[in-house]
């Protein structure tokens, strides 16, 4: 498989685990979350500055990109908070992940189920 | 809401243009925002794709095929460059007479220090990128976008001690799949693409040990110019098996330097290089006229045809015949 090739099933993943999870795709969140997700499976080196590397990329303050990704994962826990259930406990959390535990679980189930 | 980018109206530069730092003979041939395509006036063609990543970085894909000799511009200039040819190589000439070739898969990290004043391509091809840091135009917005990614161009600079020599080494795999990616991209990508790539190569270049480095083989542009005149007397006439001890008669060369400058230049022993080069005429011929198999060998200095097989097969893995019948389905 190319790197090209390589990275379009990354992002087809990680596009597939967004839209389950509630993430929509017209939102800018969803371009920020797909490009990081994308990136950290493609093994980028900057995985602690996935954020920085995001912003970057769009041209856009690191900040912007945080709240605009933290607005729609709280919209998406609004609209169902069961998808974010912890599968293990089974409890329903209280409030919608961070920001980086969002990408962290997201990679988790991207390894763990082949779309 | 749409969210400006905060590289619009940065900086005016951010063009991809820098008319100094090409050769005199460079020409604009178009421009798009974050790239610039330049064309070269040369006996052949020389494009170069110029795409502005940050203020003060830019990312230069090359394309040459031709037999130039082209000046580097010799303004002292406040740079950084790290090169790397992904095919061909590269023959620099630098003050007081000394030369040295970049080869394919090797890259290098040179200063503003020893830069060559001239380049040329000794197999009349070669395509490659060059990533250019220009610390004078560089911005403290690029400063601080680098500095998130523990990227410090000072550091870079010291760690591999580029002030006083290149920093030349084999392209380690972290860094191949990067300069892989990036020739991918040429030309379908944008400048966004290409930022995330730079600063890849950027971090990877910072992990680089001094350890790794190749020391630069220099030698006397005499000595190359004999090199490059008997590679010329040698491919003159094909159909005889002349002694290599003859074209060295009256040359200033002793023959193991000879062996040892030629198979640097272009990459293979004289006698490995002439096989191939004889191999090559023979596909083009067998490609391109209806001469028998017999008659191709003799033009070549092969005795018979079966001895001329086996040298096609040692370069092409398959036999005259069945290279002709291949090409003729095509």
């Amino acid at each position: 498989m190319t790197m090209k090739q390589r990275s379009e099933v990354a992002a087809d993943r990680a596009a597939s685990y967004l839209r389950e999870m509630g993430i929509r795709p017209s939102s800018k969140a969803y371009q920020y979350l797909l490009f990081a997700l994308t990136q950290l499976q493609c093994g980028t080196p900057f995985q602690n500055s996935i954020w920085e590397l995001t912003a970057i990329h769009f041209g856009q303050k690191r900040e912007n990109v945080l709240a605009c990704v933290r607005r729609e994962i709280a919209h998406a826990f609004r609209m169902a908070p069961d998808r974010f259930s912890n599968e293990r406990v089974g409890d329903v959390p209280a409030r919608p992940p961070q920001s980086m535990a969002f990408l962290r679980l997201g990679l988790y189930m991207i390894n763990r189920v082949v779309y | 809401m749409t969210q400006r980018s905060i590289y619009q109206n940065l900086d005016p530069t951010l063009n991809g243009y820098h008319p100094d730092w090409y050769d005199k003979n460079a020409k604009l041939i178009s421009r798009k925002p974050g790239c610039s395509v330049i064309s070269y006036q040369c006996n052949g063609t020389g494009i170069l794709y110029d795409y502005s990543i940050f203020p003060g970085i830019d990312l230069i894909f090359m394309d040459f095929n031709c037999s130039d000799i082209f000046d580097e511009p010799n303004e002292m200039r406040n740079v950084l460059e790290i090169r790397h040819y992904q095919e061909g190589r590269v023959e620099f000439e630098f003050e007081g007479d000394k030369v040295f070739h970049l080869q394919q898969d090797e890259f290098c990290v040179n200063g503003m220090l020893n830069m060559p004043a001239r380049y040329s391509f000794p197999f009349d091809y070669c395509s490659g990128l060059s990533l250019v840091l220009d610390k004078n135009s560089m911005t403290e917005v690029t400063r601080s976008q680098l500095a998130l990614f523990q990227i410090d161009i000072s550091v870079l600079e010291e760690d591999l001690d580029t002030a006083h020599q290149w920093y030349i080494c084999k392209t380690p795999p972290s860094m191949c799949h990067v300069f892989e990616e990036l020739y991918a991209a040429k030309e379908h990508e944008t400048s966004q693409y290409f930022r995330i790539k730079v600063l890849e190569l950027l971090y990877h270049a910072t992990k680089l040990r001094k350890e790794d480095r190749v020391a630069a083989t220099y030698y006397a542009r005499e000595h190359i110019e004999i090199v490059k005149r008997v590679r010329k007397a040698m491919l003159k006439d094909l159909s005889r098996s002349t002694p290599l001890e003859q074209f060295l008669r009256g040359e200033a060369i002793s023959t193991v330097t000879f062996q040892t400058i030629f198979k640097q230049i272009y990459g293979r022993s004289p006698y490995a290089y002439l096989k191939h080069y004889r191999m090559n005429s023979a596909a083009v011929q067998l490609r391109e006229s209806n001469e028998s198999i017999n008659q191709i060998a003799l033009s070549l200095g092969y005795s018979n045809a079966s001895k001329f097989a086996r040298a096609f097969r040692d370069v092409f893995g398959v036999l005259p015949k069945d290279y002709r019948t291949a090409q003729k389905a095509i």
